[in-house]
Parts: C-alpha cells; sequence; structure tokens
C-alpha cells in the first residue's frame, strides 16, 4: 500500500475493493473474448462487457449505451474523434488550456490534413471566456475541442454554455473529460452533448486500459480503426451500427469488468456526494497552502469553480526536488513538472519548470492534508 | 415450439436478454442457426406461444429486432422459417 497517495489526476488509487474482485473472478471463472461467441463463458463476457457499458451510460446520463465506446484510455477517444471529423483545410477552436492528448492529434491533422488550429487564449488563473470561444469561430470551423477541467490548474471550463453556443453555430463538440468524469456529476442529455472522452482509470475508479468515448445519436466520425467485431462477419466492411463499428478488434475485457464494479460503485455512492467531499478537502487544503509563506497557488481559489487538482510552486525550489523530497521522506506520491500540457504552463506562466500538482480522490482524508500541509511546512523551513 | 428473434449486435443481443428477464420472459442464448442469416452469431430462444408478448416487450422498449424465424424441429435437420 503506498503511503499517501495524491497523484489521481494522473491514475485514481486505491481502486474500490470491488474492482480487484470483479478482475480477479473474470480471470477465474469467464476468461473468454466478448462478442464473438455463444458458448456460455463467451455468453459471460459480453454479458460483462453490455453490463459496464448500462453502467457507464446511466452514469453520464447517456439514453443510449450502444453510444457509449469502450476505448484504452481518454488518448485513443480523443485521437478517434479529432481524426474522425477533421477533413483537408477545415479550422478547429481549441483553448490555451488542453493536454497533450488533444493538442498532439490536433498538430497531427494540422500536419497532415492542413486544419487551421484556432487556440482561444485563457487567463493566467487559467479561466475560458465563452466568448472568445465564439470570437473564434469561422465558416470553415467543423469543431470545437474543449477540456471540462484543467488538468494542471483544475479550473472547470463552461462546457455547458459553450455546448450551448456551438449548437447554435451547428458545429460539434468534442469535450476530453478526463479530468471531471466521476468527480463531477455530468448529463450528457441533458447538456445534449456531441462527443465526450474520458478515462475509465481516473475518476471513474477502474483499471488502467480503460477509457470511453460517448458519440451522440446523428453524429458520426470515420472510424479509425478498422477490423473484427464479431458481427456481420460475412461482410469484408466495416459495420455502421454502434458500438461495433468503433469497436475492431478484441476488448479489454478484463479490464472493462473492472470498470463494470467501479462505476457500480460509483452510482451507489453518487457522483455528487464524491464531489462533495473533494470539494471540502480541496477548501480545507486551500485554507492551509494560501498562508504558507513561499507557496504560490495558481488558479481559482475558489473550491466551487475548480476540481480536487491543485497546482502549487515554492518560492526558491525546483518542482521535481519538492517531489523528490515529499517521496523520500514523506511516503507522499504526487506530480510534478508539466504534466503533458505544455500550452496549460505556458498560459499560467510556469513553462518550463512545471509545479506541484496535488490531485485528489474519493480515498484521501483530512489526515492526509494534514500530513501533506506539514511536510511542505518543514521542506519550505528546511531550503 | 422455439422460435429464434435475431439482432444485429451483440450489444442488442444482450439488451433482449436483460429486458426479458426483467419481465421474467424464459429465454436462452443460442448461436445463430445455420440456415439463418443474422449479423451477429448469437441468437435469443424464446417459445414460440411468448413470442406475441416478447415483440410487444421489445416495442415497448423501442428495442429494434432483425428477424423472427421458427424452429423445425420435426424435420432431423433444424430448419427455420421467417415468421
Ligand atoms: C485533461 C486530460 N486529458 C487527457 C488525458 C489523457 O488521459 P488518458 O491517460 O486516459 O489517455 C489526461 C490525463 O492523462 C488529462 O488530464
Amino acid at each position: 500500500m503506498l503511503g499517501v497517495y495524491f497523484d489521481n489526476a494522473a491514475t485514481s488509487y486505491p481502486k474500490p475493493e470491488r474492482v480487484i474482485e470483479a478482475m480477479r473472478d473474470y480471470f477465474l471463472n469467464v476468461g473468454a473474448n466478448s462478442g464473438r461467441s455463444a458458448y456460455h463463458h463467451a455468453q459471460e463476457a459480453s454479458r460483462i462487457v453490455f453490463e459496464t457499458r448500462e453502467c457507464v451510460a446511466q452514469l453520464i446520463g447517456a439514453k443510449d449505451s450502444s453510444r457509449v465506446i469502450f476505448t484504452s484510455n481518454a488518448t485513443e477517444g480523443l485521437n478517434m474523434a479529432i481524426m474522425g471529423i477533421l477533413n483537408e483545410g477545415d479550422e478547429v477552436v481549441t483553448t490555451s488550456m488542453e493536454h497533450n492528448s488533444v493538442m498532439r492529434p490536433l498538430r497531427y491533422v494540422e500536419q497532415t490534413r492542413s486544419v487551421r488550429i484556432k487556440t482561444v487564449q485563457c487567463s493566467q488563473k487559467g479561466e475560458l471566456d465563452p466568448d472568445d470561444v465564439k470570437r473564434n469561430i469561422g465558416l470553415q470551423t467543423k469543431l470545437i475541442v474543449m477540456t471540462s477541467a484543467s488538468n494542471v490548474t483544475g479550473t472547470l471550463f463552461p462546457v455547458s454554455e459553450v455546448s450551448r453556443m456551438a449548437r447554435e453555430f451547428e458545429i460539434p463538440m468534442l469535450i476530453d473529460a478526463a479530468q471531471t468524469s466521476g468527480c463531477v456529476p455530468l448529463d450528457v442529455t441533458k447538456d445534449v452533448f456531441d462527443v465526450v472522452a474520458f478515462s475509465g482509470h481516473k475518476g471513474l475508479l477502474g483499471p488502467q486500459g480503460t477509457g470511453c468515448l460517448y458519440i451522440r445519436e446523428g453524429i458520426d466520425l470515420r472510424p479509425i480503426r478498422y477490423g473484427g467485431t464479431g458481427s456481420h462477419s460475412e461482410f469484408e466492411f466495416q459495420p455502421d451500427f454502434l458500438p461495433d463499428r468503433y469497436e475492431s478488434g478484441t476488448l479489454n475485457v478484463i479490464g472493462i469488468a473492472g470498470l463494470g464494479a467501479a462505476v457500480n460503485y460509483l452510482l451507489e455512492k453518487g457522483v455528487e456526494n464524491v464531489r462533495a467531499g473533494e470539494e471540502q478537502l480541496m477548501e480545507s487544503l486551500l485554507d492551509t497552502i494560501s498562508h504558507m509563506e513561499d507557496v504560490t497557488v495558481y488558479g481559482t481559489g475558489d473550491s466551487r469553480y475548480r476540481t480536487g487538482v491543485l497546482s502549487i510552486t515554492i518560492d526558491g525550489m525546483e518542482p521535481s526536488e519538492v517531489g523528490y523530497e515529499l517521496d523520500a521522506h514523506y511516503d507522499i506520491a504526487l506530480r510534478v513538472g508539466l504534466h503533458c500540457s505544455p500550452a496549460a504552463h505556458k498560459t499560467i506562466g510556469t513553462f518550463p519548470e512545471g509545479t506541484i500538482r496535488i490531485s485528489l480522490g474519493p480515498f484521501n482524508t483530512e489526515d492526509d492534508i494534514n500530513l501533506l500541509c506539514n511536510a511542505l511546512d518543514e521542506i519550505t523551513v528546511r531550503k | 415450439m422455439n422460435c429464434v428473434i435475431t439482432f444485429d449486435s451483440i450489444h442488442r443481443v444482450m439488451k433482449a436478454e436483460r429486458i426479458l428477464k426483467s419481465e421474467d420472459v424464459s429465454l436462452t442464448l443460442v448461436p445463430t442457426p445455420r440456415e439463418i442469416s443474422s449479423e451477429c452469431g448469437m441468437v435469443v430462444q424464446v417459445g414460440c406461444e411468448e413470442l406475441e408478448r416478447v415483440q410487444e416487450i421489445f416495442n415497448k422498449n423501442r428495442l429494434e429486432i432483425e428477424g423472427i424465424y421458427q424452429i423445425d424441429e420435426k424435420k432431423k435437420t433444424r430448419k427455420s422459417m421467417k415468421v
């Protein structure tokens, strides 16, 4: 067991006990592939995949679970949407706070399909003004891509507002919900979201190697991967129905088994309760940390407008030094540096050194916060 | 006599199973009989006397069916016919 874990924005830890049980049960008692055969082990595998899909759909408010596609992580879903929508000469609007899992596929289509990227500048606190998005929309704009919350500052983004705007302009919107799924309530039906990518292994509390892409009915992506689906096998053309259209190849059934158990846990606990808990912990953390000498806090100071992610720097110390001290002497795990988001660090003025990122999860406690604050106190005094 | 109902994807077969179970309809999932053309390798088998009710349940739940077949068990080879 790790000491104190504050790297939930990278991947959550620990996982609910039942996640481990479901994965163990799958390998001990099921083992087979899903969607391919009718013998009873294979049926059970298909059932596991179906049940997990239904749970995820319920969690995000999707009416039709076949619109939930299993991916290996948020990055894969983001690639599927970006590559599947943008064509030669299109324009895409994005923000200056995006993760490289958005920026790199965008740079790729910029180079290979002459796609024009329009980046909306966010404030130094990492906040986006929706009107700035509007100002960047042009006739050739074929996609708006935006994170639901920054993985660097924790700032929540006005995705509902921008989505309404996108609908007015009839432009599809892709939301990178890696940092909010499972931590902040989401209702894709109420908000009429078009395409939403998220990880299964972060806030959803599932294992690594899992992720989901929700695609609203009426939106078609050109698949980026073609192959066997177990359906339509007499034809050599990719099926056009979901989820098969986007799920070629053997699925990560053991991971999906774990994800199903994790989402079940969240449905029982309620995402709004996870949110309330993290908001409260963040308030305590902000309370203490923003009064510490030599500590700079990034992003908004109001826990209502942020997730459980906080970036700080300590005057006169490299983030990596602080990370090392916390790990070596206090057994506190967190992530320092650029967090795969150079654009975000440029926006908040912490490029290229980066920050010390504390990211909370549903299993963190006030005690964890106290341990961290005491450790930071000692480290800053000693420096 | 048994009837089988086909769907275009395993996802819908699974959905059908869940819906029928919740309505206490007894069913089995069987491999798609060779004589039937279906887009997916598994079909839902129910007693033919349940068929009307089953169709109603699927309609109510807006679950799209691909085809319905009767299994002729008298002949040695399992013959299926579209209902
Ligand atoms: C904002 C954001 N987007 C995308 C990702 C990529 O997620 P994954 O590692 O599941 O591909 C992450 C986390 O790494 C993230 O923080």
